[in-house]
């Protein structure tokens, strides 16, 4: 391959001559150092490189050399568990080849190619397979069986299958196409820039459970569907994506954590081994890859780790699961696209962000999807991504906010008034929407509860009336307003209290399944209507709310999930004893 | 013999462009003479083919196109560390100014540093009593944690800094403890209050500062906090202290980086604040923290000024923390409130 010749280095940006036989994205190694970068803009000869490693000490004179191949991932057994940089270097590997700092190009495979797999062959020689077809499965962890498929533009019929512990980078298949034998191992490699290829695209009709009564109940998300949760610092986005990697009823979580604190990847690292996963019983981290790029790793590579995460959670998909990405934070991923388009003197768009920068954002959430995979058993495969956003002053205003909500059809907002007041998830009920109701209502309707719909209606009518109450007791006070606004305002004071907040850090609060989010809410609304009918009788607020029924409706929250029938009984405690209130 | 060039083709504010120059690095540390022989510092900004752009860490008062001569180092700006700083007082770069000898270094370190793998990290969980009440009940800081307080004018944070810095402790253990105090573009005034409190009080044994005042240039402010750093770094992951760095005041450090770019016309992000700022400033703090196997630790506190209290994109895009400047009852930290930001 031919050498290219540095000629300028300005930051992560790095120009060379002599590359005409560069084609763009594709990767090369920079200098002596073999620093990893990517052609991003070709003039003539001229190729100009993003690195994605610190270039002090890089000078003109020194060689580029191309690898001829466009950025990709590695994907195969050994994905599980693992925790790679922004470009996929496993960063355990790294600590263990250079210690504690990451020094400059290391060269570290993304899977490990000593460790053998027990290769389960599912199909037999003969047998005629297309791409995506599985041809064997692989059990990669307690909770992960993964799927060796047909490469993506392989078609024909198996020649040689075979059984036992291999490495990934031996033979396991031989097929026979149009074009000749192929042997098939179980590395496939896939360029990130680049949505992996399905057969159709889907409406969502499933919601992600996520166990959040907010989320699940006022503003849910369908498997498959995109999020967004913006919100100013300090309000808790990182805890909501945390929640979600830990609780949602995905099969495989992809955990982005793009241009983080060190400290907040610390933290998933030392947390998520030690979780147990609520269906499995087995450690959440065994159903999780976790790509982390921290805000001081080169902002290169913090570009990259979002394409990095999505194309794994693709090849998960593709096998047939329901996968979750929780990309935090994208403003940080826009913040590094910002930074290079600088060095490469672009014009700028709004607040110096690149003019693609809505392109590239709604190409990224577009890669979510519930799909029709790949293979003669049209298997379904759902990918999800929820991102978070962190716009300066929690500035809804900011383009990156813009640029996302224009594509997503959920949107979380975290307010800093709530997280103040210390109700968590401060997600506000007023400003949130989710625009997957019609497609998932029949869901909820058929497994959960056929009156769950008008229930969710009526709570958020609820909570709405209570705000513009709100701003009649601000003028004039609590005395003037009737019994029944009055009802109004201590029901919703009930719903944000014991159904809204939710304690993360309460072992049974932190899960509620949706059959007890169904009955919490059931509780509080039956207490409203009965209420309703005892003030109709005669009886005042105040004389219902020094019943003790409110401190256990209060407390249904922390009822076990095998215990459900308790909420029952506080159900017909309430119709008893307010039938008996107000009567003369 | 390194090769010295005669090439300064033009000089705008900060940054010098030399031209006809061969094997430059970037990143490279570049000395100056002068006419009447003075020497200034700089670094390689960019090198474009035999053009390289120089950024001066110090006034470019009195540098010239024709006569100043340029040497490029070929090494990047390192700091000598060694046990003896603590107790002693040094320059924005590193050079001792409290009338002492040079320190003999155990080694020189490039100021940069790398990045911590995020692997190799220990969780923070140990709490630090600061003995602050509002600090401590209601925004506790642990060890290994940056920590950023946002002021305003005329209210007294060097005495909160000097206080936290002063009684700042793990309970129940006996651990080395050490201050590394980095001072970018702060008055005399405030610089001597640190310092006559260090002594007061003996911390200043333990402490080694790095000052860059007012009148110092205020480009050579981009290079002190990371010589705090790397101090730290030695003394923590090295020496098994516990490292509190005390950074003050962020903002002159922000507004540097700003001329600079400004110099070198960049496109600006946000109010003038070019588009790196956040990974600039993140490759400072992210230095703080704690890695597995090391008993050492090191926690950032950083100062900042806000005119009136609103949200400043240097802090609030790029610290990802959170100001309120309201009047609460507490009379000093009424107006800073610290989010712990782990």
């Amino acid at each position: 391959m031919k050498q290219g010749t540095i000629v300028k280095v300005s930051g992560p940006l790095v120009v060379a001559e002599g590359m005409d036989e560069a084609r763009m994205y594709d990767v090369v190694r920079v200098s002596e150092k073999k620093l990893i970068g990517e052609v991003i803009e070709l003039k003539g000869d001229r190729a100009s490189i993003q690195v994605y490693e610190e270039t002090g000490g890089l000078g003109p004179g020194e060689p580029v050399f191309s690898t001829g191949m466009p950025l990709s991932v590695e994907l195969g057994p050994g994905l599980m568990e693992s925790i790679y940089d922004g470009i996929q270097r496993p960063l355990n590997v790294i600590r263990d080849a250079v210690g504690d700092y990451i020094t400059r190009g290391i060269d570290v495979p993304g899977l490990d190619r000593e460790k053998k797999w027990l290769f389960q062959p599912q199909v037999q020689a003969g047998d005629a397979v297309v791409s995506g077809d599985v041809l064997g499965i692989v059990n990669e962890t307690s909770t992960c069986v993964h799927k060796i498929m047909v490469p993506y533009g392989l078609e024909g019929r198996v020649k040689d299958i075979r059984q036992g512990e291999f490495t990934i980078e031996e033979r396991v298949v031989t097929i026979e196409t149009a074009e000749g034998i192929k042997e098939v191992t179980m590395l496939q490699r896939w360029p990130v820039r680049k949505a992996r290829p399905y057969q159709e695209k889907l409406v969502p009709y499933v919601p992600l459970i996520t166990g959040q009564r907010v989320f699940d109940t006022f503003f849910p998300i369908g498997k498959g569907g995109t999020a967004c949760v913006p919100g100013p610092f300090g309000s808790g986005k990182t805890v909501i994506q945390h929640l979600l990697a830990k609780w949602a009823d995905a099969d495989i979580i992809v955990y982005i954590g793009c241009g983080e604190r060190g400290n907040e990847m610390a933290n998933v690292l030392l947390e998520f081994p030690e979780l147990e996963d609520p269906r499995t019983g087995e450690p959440l981290m065994k159903r999780t890859v976790l790509v982390a790029n921290t805000s001081n790793m080169p902002v290169a590579a913090r570009e990259a780790s979002v394409y990095t995460g999505i194309t794994i959670a693709e090849y998960f998909r593709d096998m047939g699961y329901s996968v979750a990405v929780m990309a935090d934070s994208t403003s940080r991923w826009a913040e590094a696209m910002r930074e290079i388009s600088g060095r490469l003197e672009e014009m700028p768009g709004e607040e110096g962000y690149p003019a693609y920068l809505g392109r590239r954002v709604a190409e990224f959430y577009e890669r979510a999807g519930r799909v029709t995979c790949h293979g003669s058993d049209n298997r379904e495969g759902a990918l999800t991504i929820v991102g978070a956003v962190s716009p300066p002053g929690g500035d809804l205003s900011d383009p990156v906010v813009q640029a996302t909500l224009r594509v997503v059809k959920v949107f979380w907002s975290l307010e800093d008034i709530l997280a103040f007041r210390r109700h968590f998830p401060a997600i506000s009920w007023l400003n949130s929407y989710s625009l997957y109701y019609e497609n998932i209502d029949d869901y909820y309707v058929k497994e959960v509860g056929s009156d769950f719909i008008e229930m969710r209606s009526e709570a958020l009518k609820l909570l709405q009336q209570e705000a513009e109450l709100e701003e009649i007791v601000r003028l004039v006070g609590v005395d003037a307003l009737s019994q029944d606004d009055r009802l109004i305002l201590e029901t919703s004071r009930s719903l944000r209290e014991d159904f809204l907040h939710q304690n993360a850090f309460h072992e049974v609060d932190t899960y509620a399944s949706v059959d007890k989010q169904y009955k919490m809410l059931k509780l509080i609304l039956n207490m409203h209507e009965r209420s309703k009918e005892a003030l109709e009788r005669g009886a005042t607020v105040d004389q219902l709310s020094e019943l003790p029924l409110r401190e256990k409706i209060a407390r249904a929250r922390y009822t076990p999930e095998k215990e459900l029938v308790k909420i029952d009984e506080i159900f017909t405690d309430v119709d008893e004893t307010l039938a008996s209130i107000g009567k003369k | 013999m390194l090769k010295e060039y005669l090439t300064i083709r033009e000089i705008a504010g900060p940054l010098v462009l030399v031209e006809e120059v061969e094997g430059v690095k970037y990143e490279e540390l570049v000395e100056l003479q002068l006419p009447n022989g003075e020497r200034r510092r700089g670094k390689v900004l960019e090198v474009d083919g035999d053009k390289a752009l120089v950024q001066l860490f110090e006034e470019a008062t009195g540098v010239d196109v024709f006569q100043s001569r340029v040497t490029f180092l070929g090494k990047g700006i390192e700091l000598g560390v060694s046990e003896d700083m603590l107790g002693r007082v040094f320059d924005g770069l590193g050079r001792p100014i409290d009338k002492g000898p040079d320190i003999l270094p155990e080694k020189r370190v490039d100021i940069n540093g790398n990045p911590i793998n995020p692997y190799a990290r220990e969780y923070p969980s140990e709490f630090i009593q600061t003995g602050i009440s509002a600090i401590d009940g209601l925004n506790t800081c642990v060890r290994g944690q940056k920590l950023p307080i946002f002021s305003g004018f005329g209210l007294p944070h060097n005495r909160l800094a000097a206080q936290i810095a002063r009684q700042a402790k793990v309970l129940g253990k006996e651990e080395v403890f050490a201050v590394v105090f980095s001072a970018m573009g702060i008055t005399f005034e405030e610089a001597d209050f640190f310092t006559s409190d260090f002594r007061q009080t003996g911390a200043i044994e333990r402490a080694v500062l790095f000052l860059n005042l007012a009148d110092d240039p205020a480009i050579e402010r981009i290079a002190t906090p990371r010589m705090a750093f790397t101090a730290a770094e030695y003394l923590a992951f090295e020496k098994d202290m516990h490292v509190l760095v005390i950074l003050t005041d962020m903002t002159n450090y922000c507004e540097a980086l700003r001329e600079v770019s400004a110099a070198r016309k960049e496109v600006p992000g946000r109010r003038g604040y070019p588009g790196y700022l956040y990974t600039d400033l993140a490759s400072l703090y992210e230095r703080a923290g704690r890695i597995k196997g090391k008993r050492g630790s090191i926690n950032a506190h950083s100062y900042s000024d806000h005119a009136g209290g609103r949200q400043d994109p240097p802090h609030s895009g790029s610290h990802r923390l959170y100001h309120r400047g309201s009047g609460h009852s507490f009379k000093s930290l009424a107006q800073k409130r610290c989010v712990t930001s782990h």
